[in-house]
């Protein structure tokens, strides 16, 4: 079954998977930014920019303040939960490993 | 929201004996087949390997790995540090407790998340740039699935 939050976790996960996309998080972690300010840090075109930003607020990653006439963006801090679930999906599965080896080698070795 | 991350923890039963356990969790020959590392050795002190890109890990590059020092190599404690270079280090332990003849729990815990509220952002991020999201997740839904 695919749930809201897998597909928001699969979002993540592509989202990330780009240079760029990393690059502008690396950005905002220094603070809120308009999008003209960092289409000129990139030197790439302001749509190309935003279209990353699209991918990003899809993902959740960040969220986009109107501030006067134009929108600034801002790292979304519940990415982190995100993190904390994958890393308990990572180890659940070396754990799971780690069982199936154990139970495994205890079979063979007394036949 | 927190910035945060709280400990990471899991139970697990395996349904061999404690020593058996013991074996296959620590020593050189096995540790690489469930933990999926590089360079290890059973010995305090020694630094092993995470190394997420598979090509990298065929090819022994521990570029974009993360560090791990053995720290507790004593029965029933099996514990490393896990950190990227230049970043604070978190703490990864196995404790092992016989549920009966042939039964062992593994109590696990990974914490230390509490040194970086903010430094944490970049060491995750450099991890994920490694790869753990093309190699570690398939293999995850695979073992997952199994």
């Amino acid at each position: 079954m695919v749930t809201e939050s897998t597909r928001k976790d699969d979002a993540v996960f592509a989202a990330l998977a780009d240079g760029s996309r990393r690059r502008i998080l690396a950005l905002l972690r220094r603070g809120p930014a308009p999008v003209h300010a960092l289409s000129q840090q990139f030197r790439v075109s302001r749509p190309a920019i935003s279209r990353h930003l699209r991918v990003l607020r899809e993902a959740g990653l960040v969220r986009a303040q109107r501030q006067g006439t134009e929108n600034v963006y801002v790292l979304e801090a519940e990415r982190l939960r995100l993190v904390e679930g994958w890393l308990k999906q990572f180890w659940s599965g070396k754990l799971g490993d780690l069982k199936a080896l154990a139970e495994g080698s205890w079979r063979e070795r007394k036949t | 929201m927190s910035e945060k991350l709280d400990p990471i923890a899991h139970v697990i039963d395996v349904d061999v004996p404690l020593d058996h356990l013991w074996h296959v969790m620590t020593d050189a020959a096995t540790v690489p087949q469930w933990l999926g590392c590089m360079n290890y050795e059973a010995r305090l002190g020694h630094t092993f390997h995470m190394q997420p890109d598979g090509a990298r890990r065929a090819d022994g590059d521990i570029a974009g790995a993360t560090h791990c020092d053995v720290t507790a190599l004593a029965k029933p404690l099996f514990a490393f540090s896990w950190y990227m270079p230049g970043t604070p280090k978190t703490n990864v332990s196995f404790r092992l407790s016989a549920q009966g003849p042939r039964k062992t729990r593994v109590v696990f815990l990974h914490d230390g998340w509490d040194q970086f509220p903010a430094e944490m952002v970049r060491g995750i991020r450099d991890m994920l740039q490694g790869g753990w999201t093309s190699a570690v997740l398939p293999n995850l839904a695979k073992t997952a699935s199994r």
